[in-house]
Order: structure tokens, then sequence, then C-alpha cells
């Protein structure tokens, strides 16, 4: 159930970064073509696209890698270990996942409440741009992933707790 | 305990982390974050880890990364470059061994539209390899070219790898890009070479095509490439011409990709979904372990490890081609058991420093890098790219056929590295004329 709904959660947060994955592009090349055309580019591009895309992409599809699975591992040694092994290795690897990654969803949820009450922002030529929101959007991306490594470590540990029980009951 | 002791053993922990199987990224990060606050504190280390996330993703040079991934998944998924094989196979199939020879030229061809070796071998892979099996070719060959031929599409630019270069080693990708097209052909001329003076040797290894197309199919067949000319004109043309960024060209190259691939109806919302989501993850994996080398860089300079080994290597007086011979076996060794942005990861934050004391050119140490990260994917006994064929080609032929096919790419590979390093103009020459 828990599980299911973080699951909503990951996806929810996948799909902004496609999002953002999608409109990247598109406004980058129309900047160009303004440029190179009508001599004038759209104001703000690099920073659009650095401070929202980027932090988009980078932060949100995380909790939905931590979930799958799919962070580069290398499985040099994975046919010689037992299976029991690479299973604690999984483990210890949620384990130091939690906690690297709460440190990071920590430090920048942090940053972002100083930087929303600072105001944080970037000058333009006739405007300011503000920054702070895409701090929360990093931290919301770690935040994910943190709950997402948390759940599987939980769910790691239930199995071990209930094995010896169904162990003993059969 | 020293600084310098602490981050040998930082750098010792990591690699005995990776190899027991943690992510990488996690591995990097995580012991940085704890060496560090051996050296410099914890709230320092701590106050560290806020700020460098969000100073590490803002960044406008980083926008070339989920862009060039984003162009190679579209041009993957929606099957644009399926006439390469075709064009590259009516073209070079007279020749000994022409289908293996067609596959290595397509893979470079690929190359021109994926940053990624992994993607190139596995869409060349898919039409090669039942089409040379089909033919009676010899397996180990028609799965090797593949998996080798593939390495091409980190070299030809665009590169992800390259790109990954550049932003941390601070140098010019436009150069870096454009320093790769002569050691990628002529890393696919030497495959080339040593195809048909096998398939010449032993007519075994490759049966002759009976097929002779007309000069009027041929050309026909090389018209159909036309989208893939039109994405390596307006990308690289663009960036060597001066008009545009790499960053800039990796997103004209996304929007020309999707007006192509719609063109040609080959464009649909699953398969852009597809690719979206694919880009959008391998996009957060490769940050979230830059993020961690960028830990790893911390963590080395107020270590002092590299400047430790720099006053060893002076101390013994090596000279420059020592210093690359040592670091090509480095490479060579660490290619056999890890992936390969986390070699090129770890290894810049300890090999810049004394590159730079040597004055080394730094463009030409990254098509080096490059080509001996992407040696790495061939190897036993990990081989990212062996194993990606053999994915697709699943019990028909063994991993040990596969890896003896390799072989012989290997030692055509042996030729390559020592006339790259020997002649650093093939890699300096073309970005010279910018």
């Amino acid at each position: 159930m828990i599980q299911k709904l973080m699951s909503g959660i990951n996806f929810f947060c996948l799909s902004i970064g496609m999002l953002a994955m999608l409109l990247l592009p598109l406004h980058v090349t129309v900047d160009v073509i303004f440029r190179e055309v009508l001599g004038t580019p759209i104001l703000g591009t690099i920073e659009i696209a650095s401070y929202y895309y980027m932090i988009a992409i980078f932060a949100l599809p995380l909790a939905f890698v931590q979930e799958k699975d799919e962070h580069l591992v290398a499985d040099v040694l994975e046919s010689i270990m037992s299976k029991k092994f690479v299973g604690l290795t999984v483990s210890v690897g949620y384990l130091c996942t939690v906690i690297f990654v709460y440190l990071l969803f920590q430090q920048t949820a942090l940053g972002a409440w100083t930087a929303t009450g600072n105001g944080e922002h970037v000058e333009l030529v006739f405007t300011n741009l503000y920054t702070w929101p895409s701090r929360w959007i990093i931290a919301i991306g770690f935040g994910a992933m943190f709950l997402q490594a948390l759940l599987q470590i939980v769910r790691d540990v239930l199995q071990v707790v209930n094995r010896p029980k169904a162990t003993s009951g059969a | 305990m020293s600084d310098v002791v602490i981050g040998m053993s930082g750098l010792l922990t990591i690699l005995l982390l990776i190899l027991f199987r943690l992510p990488i990224s996690i591995s990097l990060g995580f012991v940085s974050f704890l060496g560090l606050t051996q050296i410099i504190g914890f709230n320092s280390s701590l106050s560290l880890v806020g700020r460098v996330p969000f100073d590490f993703a803002a960044n406008w040079t980083f926008t070339a990364v989920p862009t060039f991934l984003l162009m190679g998944t579209i041009a993957f998924y929606t099957g644009l470059t399926a006439n390469l094989f075709h064009a590259a196979r009516l073209w070079l199939g007279f020749l000994p061994g022409g289908l293996a020879v067609a596959t290595n030229f397509a893979c470079a061809g690929f190359g021109a539209a994926s940053g990624s070796s992994l993607a190139t071998t596995v869409a060349m892979g898919r039409l090669a390899i039942p089409e040379m099996t089909k033919y009676k070719y010899d397996p180990g060959l028609a799965c090797a070219v593949c998996c080798c031929s593939g390495t091409l599409g980190a070299l030809i630019p665009p590169s992800i790898m390259m790109v990954m270069y550049g932003i941390f080693a601070e140098q010019s990708i436009s150069k870096l890009f454009i320093a790769g097209i002569l050691p990628g052909l002529l890393t696919a001329f030497i495959y080339a070479l040593m195809i048909i003076l096998r398939c010449s040797w032993n007519k075994d290894l490759a049966p002759r095509l009976d097929e002779r197309p007309t000069m009027q199919e041929k050309i026909s067949a090389l018209l159909g490439i036309w989208p893939l000319l039109v994405l390596i004109t307006l990308v690289m043309g663009g960036i060597y011409l001066g008009f545009t960024t790499p960053t800039e060209a990796g997103s004209i190259g996304v929007v020309a990709v999707l007006l192509l691939a719609a063109y040609q109806r080959r464009l649909t919302v699953d398969l852009l979904m597809k690719s979206l989501k694919d880009a959008a993850v391998s996009t957060a994996g490769i940050f979230f372990i830059a993020l961690g080398a960028i830990l790893l860089t911390k963590f080395m300079t107020f270590s002092g490890v590299p400047v430790a080994l720099a006053e060893i290597v002076n101390q013994y007086s090596v000279s420059p081609l020592l210093f690359i011979i040592m670091a090509s076996v480095l490479y060579l060794i660490l290619g056999m058991f890890l992936d390969p942005l986390g070699i090129l990861l770890v290894s810049i934050p300890i090999l810049m420093p004394l590159l730079q004391s040597y004055e080394m050119n730094l463009i030409w140490f990254g098509v080096i890098a490059v080509k001996y990260i992407e040696i790495g994917l061939m190897t036993p006994p990990v081989g990212m790219n062996v194993f990606a064929v053999k994915s697709l080609v699943g019990e028909d032929f063994s991993l040990v056929t596969i890896f003896k096919g390799v072989f012989w790419f290997l030692g055509a590979e042996a030729v390559i590295m020592v006339l790259l390093i020997a002649f650093p103009q093939i890699s300096l020459f073309l970005p010279s004329l910018m």
C-alpha cells in the first residue's frame, strides 16, 4: 500500500522530469532561431535552462531510479558471490543510500528554506528570475529518493524478520 | 592518520565498495563525505554536501548531457538510422567479410546520431547479427563486430563521455568532439582492415555474398540515409563553424531528430514517452554519479593525494611516455571491472594534477582516456558491450564465443592506441583548425 503510494509519487516526479527533458531542447532551439534570425535571443534562456530544466531533470527522476534499482553497479563479483551475500550487499547499499541521501535532503531543504527567506534570484536584463523555487525542486527530489530507499530497507528487514517465522510455522 | 593516508584509504574503500556491488554513485559520495569529515570536520562537510548538488546541477554546460542522450534514444527507438546498415551492406558487401565491414561503418554512422556506445551496439546488433548469422558468418566475428564497433559511438561526436570529461577536466567540449572524429574514423578503418584480412585468410569465417546490387540500387540506398546526414550537418556543422555551442547543438539535434522521425512517420507518442523516460532515468543516474565524483574531487583535493602522487612521480623522474603507459595500464585494469563513467570520474581528480604538471595536452589525453574506457567495454570479465550483445543473441552463442571474437579487435586496438599516443596530431589536427 505504502509502496503503491510511493510509486505514484515517484512516477509523478519522473513525469515532471520528462516534461523538463522535452521543454529544454525546444526552448533552447527557439532561442537559437530567434538569436540567429531575429538577432534577439529569448531573455533568460540560459538561466531557466540551468536553474529549472536541469534541476528538474537531475533531481526528480532519482526516486524512480532508486525504486527500479537502476543505479549503475559493477556486477563483476556477483557471479562468485553467494545469493545471501549479494542480498547483504544490496541491503548495505540501501543503508548507505538512506544515510547519504538523507544528508543531501536535509542540507538542500535547509538551503531552500534560507533561499526562500532571502527571495533568492538572478538578475536578468530587465527583470529578476527567482531561483529559490528550484532549490525546493532539488530538495523534493532527494526527499522522495530518501523515502523510497527507506521503504526498501524496511521491506528487506521485514523479509528477514518474517523468514524464520515462516520456516518454524512449516 | 595523515590526510594523504585518509585519502588513499578512501580511494581503496570506494573501489572495494564498487566491486562489492554498491551503487557507484553512493560509493563515491558516501565515502567522500566520510573522508571529508575526517579532514575538514563534520559541519564543514555537511555544509559542502548541501551546497554541491545545486551548484553542480544548475549548470548550463551540463545541458549537453540530457539533450544528446535524448537525441540518441529517439534515433534508437524510432529506427531513424535503420537504412544505414542496408546502405553500408550494398556498398561494402562485395568485400571479404562484407557484412561485418558494413556493420562496422554503420556503427560509425550511428555514432554520429548517438553519444552512447551501448546504444550503438544494441541498435546495430539487432539488425546486423541476424543478417550475418543468416549468411553463416562466424558467430564470434558477427557478435564481436557489434560489440567493438559499438564503441565508436563514444568517440565519434556527439559523445556523452567527451562531455563529462570536458566538464570535469575543464576543457572545451567543442574541441573534444572534433578531436574524436579522426581517431574514430581511424578505429573504423583499422577494424575494417583487420576484418578484411582475416576473412581473406580464412574464407570460412564469412562466406562471400552472392548478391550484386546495381549502381542505381546503391545510390538509392545511399539517399535513404539522408536523415543522418541532415543530423550530422546540423549538430556537428553548427559546432565546427561556431554557430552553436555543444549545449545548443544537442538541443537542435533533439528537435531535428523529432522532426525527421515525424516526417518519416516513425514517431509515435509511445516512442516519444519511452525515449523521454529512458533519457531522464539515464541523466539522473549519470548526474548522481557525477555528484559523487564532485565530492570525490573535493575529498582528493583536501587530502592532498594528487599532490603527493605528483611528488612521487617527480621524485622518480618518470618520463611523460612512461606516465602515459602507466595511466594506460591503470585504465585497462579499471576497465576490466568498473563502469566507464565510474572510471572516468574516479580517475580525473587523481590524474588531472599530474597531467598538468607534465603540461600534457588535455584534449589529446581526453581522446586517449575515452578510448581506453571504451576498450574496457570489450574486455572480460565485465565488458558491458559484450553483455549487451549476449542479451541480444540469448542462448544461441556463448559468452566465450563472443569474447574469442573480441580478442581480434583488442589486437587492432593495440595498434590504434600506439598510433594515437605516438602521433597526437591524429587527435589534435582538426581542433587546431577551429
